[in-house]
């Protein structure tokens, strides 16, 4: 169904592209915002993705790898944005603190991890996002990023450097008090 | 007192933090990019010559060069049936072995050895304490005899105490070495922990040359750095660095920090 689409879309069919990003149009824009940590950034990116898709679709050659390509996609359309925003985004929280809820632990992790990852240049983040969002393997990621292993596994490793440390940072003072201890 | 976070923890939270946060995208973005479609020019498929196997190809051409191929096929293969074949006649060497040459890959590039020099021509910037430290040839850990480490101390890039720049190289070959870096790597190597990269992941990772004669890392004052390898004792940094090397990848540094090369 997914090959059809796109088989018909590359060849022209808008019905069929409009189906096509209708389908895929949510993932993209969640990666974008976990990139780009901004709903308005967000949807920019996804908007530009989708028109990009469109535009470059006839040189898709492996209809398998639709998807990948458009993570692909939508990543650089997250890279634009982040350099033409160059928004000094709030470091705010996007969904409400349930004080019980312990997924993330504790609101500081949160505005921690929050913090740290704002930092990242907008290369290290995608590729957290691609491998903790969307659970991709390293060479899943070299594909979606089109860069050498070597070179995922290197930004990932300063990548998760970069958040352990601003997890870190907060606990030192808590163990300090003793919390911890 | 220093807390430390686990790899399976991290995994942990970052997972559940990213799994936060909006999931749907409004419907405007997608209406806006659609009604931008039909006045978005498209790009031209491009085409490769494979092409004309497939069915992207039209049919009396794909014919056309599936019939081309068959009959170069046949061709070489009786040309390659015919050099072979065991004929007691002289052969003049020269037309043959060029053919059968062309079929089969090369070998691998025969390496100069020696010493690697280094002459160091650094700025200003790069005053500090310069040890280097050459792997023993009998080590055991794959691949680090094949490496020379070297690290900067002191402040040659400002970087705060502890911080350490080191590159692996290939003490065998003969080669001067350029190293340019730049206030990125400055950064990079603020973390602790990143000294913990294994060898080939490094040179993946920063250098866009590996095996010939330059290695280059990204920009950083221009400074160019060349020298020859020496060997000092081992400082404790080093030593350090060996032992987090050992803890990831299962190897013994102490065989060659007890004898370093020379």
């Amino acid at each position: 169904m997914r090959q059809d689409l796109v088989s018909r879309a590359q060849l022209g069919d808008e019905a069929a592209f409009a189906e096509l990003a209708t389908g895929v149009a949510d993932r993209l824009f969640a990666v974008a915002y976990r990139i780009l940590r901004d709903v308005e950034a967000a949807n920019d990116a996804t908007q530009e993705a989708l028109v990009t898709l469109w535009r470059e679709l006839p040189a898709l050659r492996d209809h398998d790898r639709f998807e990948a390509w458009a993570y692909r996609i939508v990543v650089n359309a997250s890279y634009a944005e982040s350099r033409r925003a160059r928004r000094s985004l709030p470091v705010a929280l996007a969904m409400p603190v349930n004080p019980d809820d312990d997924m993330v632990g504790s609101v500081v992790d949160r505005d921690q991890l929050e913090r740290g990852f704002r930092r990242l240049p907008a290369e290290q983040r995608a590729v957290l996002v691609l491998q903790h969002y969307l659970d991709l393997s390293l060479p899943q990621i070299a594909e979606v990023m089109g860069i050498p292993v070597g070179t995922v596994r290197s930004r990932l490793h300063y990548a998760r450097d970069a958040m352990r440390a601003a997890l870190e940072a907060d606990m030192r003072p808590i163990a300090q008090g003793g919390r911890l201890a | 007192m220093t807390v430390r976070i686990g790899d399976r923890e991290l995994d942990r939270l970052m997972a559940a933090w990213m799994d936060e946060g909006p999931t749907i995208v409004a419907e405007t973005v997608i209406d806006t990019a659609l009604a931008q479609i039909p006045t978005t020019r498209r790009r031209g498929r491009r085409w490769r010559p494979q092409d004309v196997f497939t069915d992207r190809a039209p049919s009396m051409l794909r014919y056309a060069a599936i019939l081309v191929s068959l009959v170069v096929l046949i061709a070489a293969t009786a040309a390659l049936a015919l050099v072979l074949s065991p004929d007691p006649a002289p052969q003049p060497p020269g037309p043959t072995e060029p053919a059968l040459a062309s079929a089969t890959p090369s070998g691998p590039p025969s390496t100069a050895t020696g010493r690697t020099r280094i002459s160091i021509t650094g700025a200003a910037e790069m005053e500090g304490e310069w040890q280097f430290f050459v792997a023993d040839a009998s080590a055991e850990f794959p691949d680090l005899n094949r490496y020379a480490f070297y690290q900067f101390t002191g402040s040659p890039c400002d970087c705060p105490a502890g911080a350490y720049l080191h590159l692996l190289l290939d003490p065998d070959e003969d080669y001067p070495v350029t190293v340019r870096t730049d206030d990125r790597l400055v950064m990079r190597f603020g973390f602790p922990s990143s000294g913990g990269m294994r060898p080939d992941e490094y040179i993946n990772s920063h250098v866009s040359k590996s095996g010939e004669c330059e290695v280059v890392f990204t920009q950083f004052m221009d400074t160019v750095i060349e020298g020859a390898f020496t060997c000092f004792d081992v400082p404790s940094e080093v030593n350090e660095l060996l032992i987090n090397l050992a803890g990831e990848f299962s190897f013994d540094p102490r065989e060659f920090v007890a004898t370093p090369n020379q």
